[in-house]
This record gives C-alpha cells, structure tokens and sequence, in this order.
C-alpha cells in the first residue's frame, strides 16, 4: 500500500540531506579555479605572495573538502532503501553516469587534491600547477555526471521502457550524455559554485582589511575574487536563462508554475515581477506584469506561445487517458507477453504510461478511474505555484545582488581604491551567506518543481518509494541529519578559527600573527 | 601569551577517520537490513499495489501538500 506519510518522509530525508551536502559542493568546485588563477600567477611571477595565496586559500579549501567528501553518500544509501523501486525502474540509465561519477571523484579528483596538499615539496613549480588543474578538471567533471543524471530526470531522453523487464533501458547513451537539460544544469550549477568560491575569497579578503591586517595578501585576493567572481556572477545569469529556456515539456511546467502563469498569453507572454497566486482559483490576485520578457526568455522568439497551466493541464488530462490505456495494456502483458493485439496497443499509448501510472495513487485497478479521480490525477500534474514562484524570484535577486556586489568590487579594484571603501569591504563580508542560499533556492526550484515526478513523466514519486517502515525513516532521517549538522558545526568552527588565524597560520614569517603559529609551516 | 601550535593536516585526518566511522555505523544501523530487492516480478506487483489511503476527494486545485 501507498502510504502518503512514506512517500513525504523518504522525499524529506533526500532534500535535507542534498541541500545539506550542497552546503559544502559549491565551495569546493570554485575554490578550485580561484585557486588555479592563483598558482598560475605564481608560476608565471615567481611571486612568493601568490604561492602562499594559493597554500593559505587551499588550506580553507581543503577543510571544506575534508568536511564534506563522501557526504553525498548517504543518498546512495537512500536509493538501495528508500528509492528501491525508482533505482529498478531506471537504475540502467541514471545508474550509469553516477558510477563514471564515482570514479571520478574517487579517483581522478581525489588523487589530485591528495598530491595539492602533499606535493608543494615534492612538486615542481610547473608539475604542482598541472595538479592543481586536473584537481579542478577532476572536480568539475565530477559534477558534470551528478548532473547529467539529474538532467535525465528532468528530460528523460535516450531511453525506452521494456516490459519484459519492467524498466527503462537505455537506448542512446549519446542522448542522455548530450541531454540540452543536463548541460544546462551542468554550467548553471557550476557557475553557481564559482560565485560562491569567489564570495568566499572576497568576503575573508574584505575582513581582513577592514582589520587593517595581512593587506597586501587581502588586496591582491580581493583583486582575484573580485574578477572571478564578476565573469562568474554574470555567467550564472546568462545560463540560468538558458536553463529556464524551455527545452522540454519538463521545464515548460516547471516554467509555468514558476511564473505563475495560469492562462496561454498571447506571443510573447509577459513576465510576472511581483504576483500572489491563488492556486485554488488558479488566477493571481495581484501581479506587477512586464510585457514581453517571459517570451523572449523562454521562447527566444517575438511569436511563440508559452503554454499556461491551464492549458498544460488539459494537455495532461489527454496524457493520462492515454497512460490509462497504457497500464491496462501493460498488466495484460504481464500475463500473457504474446498478446499481439495487447502489444499494439500499449506501443500506441507506451510515451504516456507515466501518466497513466499517477492513477495508481488512489485506485489500484485504473479501469476503476472515476472522472474525480482523473481531475484529481490531472491536479497532481502541476506542482505548488507559490513557493516555485517566491523562491526562484529570491534565488534571482540575490544573483542580482552579487552582480552589483562583485560589478563594484571589479570597478574599484581596477581603479585601485577599493580599500578605502569601507561599504564595500562591509558588504562583501556580509554577503558572504548569500552564494550559498541562491544554490539550495536553485536546488529547490528545480527539484520541488519537477513534482509529482522522480523521472519526469516517467515515474511518479509515489511509485518510487520502497515500503519501509515509517519509524526506521525517523530513525534513519534523525541519524542523517544528526551527522550532516555535526559536520556542519565542525566546518563553521575550523573555518572560522582558520580564516581568523590568516595566512600567518601558513609560517612563512612574512604575515601578521606569526608568532602564534611558528613550526606549522608547511602543514 | 603565543597559543598552541595548530596542526590543521592532523585534525583533517582524524576528522576524515570518525566521519567514516560515523558513515559506517550509520549504514549498519539503518541502511544494512533495509535493503530492498526489486526484479521485474516484484515492481510488477508493485504497479499493482492497491491506492493510497487518500481520498481525492479531499483534494482541490492544490494536491501537493507533500
């Protein structure tokens, strides 16, 4: 039986425990170029101040990486318990970029930041920069098939169901590789964790000269951040509007829930600034429209519609009549495979049995579907308008904030007077919680807005779940979140004591505080 | 007064050591004896699990309160 507390708990235990490993993610991935400039800079100058920019900043990243390393395991965990019958489903498909991952971050990524921390004196200048940027590589391509497989959810191309198996299987591996979804994601997401590296370096940078501490070291990481994290900030904005382009039906849902937008508007829809939807009238009662903007973002064009929810919905009605036809044909299959004429028809309805399979939800046999109940199936469709449509508009101006932030930090870094800018310096450290609260909004725009599905259209998250018992998911989920919140409180303390201590922790006697740290050179 | 000496790659080290552990005992207490098989006989049963409790009539325009 489908318990509906089941599925909410096995949904919570994977959202908190992915946004809690997002906490450490984005640090990781940018920290990595920041720390790759650096080096470059230092092998090209001979510069000793560059080397211990790139060793003191390496030392923060390698807590964060310490820190947060295998913490996406858990949800591993959680597709063998909690998710058995979504890993049978399409293990064949999202099984495969998930284990390339693995050995990507297991081998190629680690290995790397293992020769990063122990090759200083080992290393050549030339051969240590090599590591430092396979390091990088290593990291990015790691998150490039954590979001290739993501992307298949969103967009589930190259593959076909089989039921003689009763599951996916893939069919164009070069499909799910290229999926425009996934690529999409891959360098929104990464931008994103750019941004949040340079926030980083900026922020400590900036505490440190307002302390009037370790200046010339702050300056010049200041400098670097500053650069960075602009030709960052405005690529997580570029290529967040190419991933709200609606590639696939999947993103014009989400993109109508999102904006709010009930109704098929004439071409180019407008775009809803500020609006309060009523999602039980399915209508806003306020909306501050700008005419033209949704379309041209979403359409690229001046004479394409976006499909409304409304519209959305009654296409899904007809989806789900067919999908119905899909689920008796398929049942009839499993009793008899020789069935032709049972064949035929589910081939002709075969796209559609996700929908179909939404009626399981409240009837166990769909012939048995009453007209209430398909209202109610077609309901589900449509995710929950108004926390989609507040949490992307946040997740938007705070992107636009750290575009002013960093636009300003790049001006008066170039004209050279940006330590003498104590509001600047003020707002940079202040904004440093900011990258990190755009990315779980990002995460939760994308994930809650591919709901009621686990594989969009495919399979429905109720039918996902494994029968666990409820309390062993109490259990489980109050041991997660236990581990998660202490590492996260032993992050904070190292990071804090670390970013405190400044690069005199490093022992080169060339910055404030050395007296403290005397002997840990090299460490 | 000059403070103790911080050695950052031990504490790295033995914080990387009790994660593991903690990992681990976390997948003995509640993953080990969780695990569930699924072939194709048993997701086919599955399809046909009975509904879920929930009424649709309960539900509005606004089913997603999960």
């Amino acid at each position: 039986m489908f318990s509906e507390q089941l599925v909410d708990l096995s949904r919570l235990q994977f959202a908190v425990t992915a946004m809690y490993h997002f906490l450490f993610v984005p640090l990781t991935i940018g920290m990595t170029w920041i720390l790759v400039i650096m080096e470059t800079v230092y092998v090209m100058t001979g510069h000793a101040i560059y080397k211990d920019m790139t060793r003191f900043w390496g030392k923060l990243f390698g807590i964060n990486f310490a820190l947060g390393v295998t913490t996406g395991i858990t949800m591993e965990f959680q597709f063998g318990t909690n998710w058995a019958y979504y890993s049978h489903y399409v293990g064949d498909i999202f099984g495969a970029p998930l284990a390339i991952e693995g050995l990507m971050a297991f081998f190629l990524e680690s290995t790397f930041i293992g020769l990063f921390f122990f090759g200083w004196d080992r290393l050549s200048r030339r051969q240590h920069l090599l590591v430092t940027i396979l390091m990088a590589v290593g990291t990015n391509l790691s998150a490039l098939w954590i979001l290739i497989a993501n992307g298949w959810m969103q967009n589930p191309v190259g593959a076909e169901f089989s039921y003689v198996t009763m599951r996916m299987e893939m069919v164009d591996f070069w499909a799910v590789l290229f999926n425009p979804d996934a690529q999409a994601k891959f360098v929104h997401t990464v931008s994103a964790g750019y941004v949040t590296g340079a926030m980083f370096v900026l922020s400590i940078s900036a505490f440190y000269l307002l302390r009037g501490r370790d200046v010339e070291f702050a300056k010049k990481s200041f400098r670097i951040a500053a650069a960075f994290g602009f030709a960052s900030i405005c690529s997580v904005i570029v290529l967040g509007d190419e991933s709200g382009y609606t590639v696939g039906e999947a993103q014009q849902t989400k993109l109508a829930a999102i904006e709010a937008m009930w109704e098929t508007e004439p071409a180019p829809a407008g775009f809803n600034l500020i609006a309060i939807p009523n999602e039980k009238e399915m209508k806003n009662d306020f909306a501050i429209e700008i005419p033209w903007i949704m379309g041209i973002i979403g359409t690229r064009s001046l004479d394409k519609q976006i499909p409304g929810i409304k519209a959305i919905r009654e296409k899904n009605r007809e989806r789900i009549l067919s999908g119905q036809e899909a689920v008796i044909a398929l049942e009839a299959l499993r009793k008899d495979p020789a069935d032709a004429a049972m064949k035929t028809r589910f081939e002709d309805h075969k796209a559609d049995l996700g929908f179909g399979l939404l009626l399981k939800k409240y009837v166990a046999d769909v012939r048995q579907s009453t007209p209430e109940i398909i209202e109610t199936a077609v309901a589900d469709t449509i995710p929950r308008v108004t926390p989609l449509f507040w949490s992307f508009r946040l997740m938007v101006a705070f992107g636009f904030l750290m575009l002013g932030l960093f636009g300003a930090a790049l001006v008066y870094s170039l004209n050279g007077n940006f330590a003498d800018k104590p509001w600047l310096l003020r707002s940079a450290l202040w904004m440093l919680p900011v990258p990190w609260l755009s990315c779980e909004l990002g995460w939760f725009v994308a994930e809650y807005g591919r709901q009621p599905w686990t594989i969009y259209g495919v399979l429905p998250t109720h039918m996902s779940v494994s029968t666990l018992s409820v309390n062993s998911l109490y259990g489980s989920l109050a041991g997660f979140v236990g581990f998660y919140t202490v590492l996260l409180v032993v992050e904070m303390y190292l990071m804090v004591k670390f970013a405190k201590l400044g690069p005199g922790s490093l022992g080169t006697g060339r910055y404030d505080n050395e007296y403290a740290h005397a002997g840990e050179n090299a460490r | 007064m000059p403070r103790k000496p911080v050695n950052l790659r031990h504490e790295l080290t033995l914080l990387v050591i009790i994660k593991l552990m903690v990992i681990i005992g976390l997948w003995w207490a509640f993953v080990r004896d969780a695990k569930v098989e699924v072939d194709s006989e048993r997701i086919a049963t599955h399809l046909s699990a009975p509904a879920v409790a929930t009424s649709p009539t309960h539900h509005t325009g606004n089913p997603h309160v999960q």
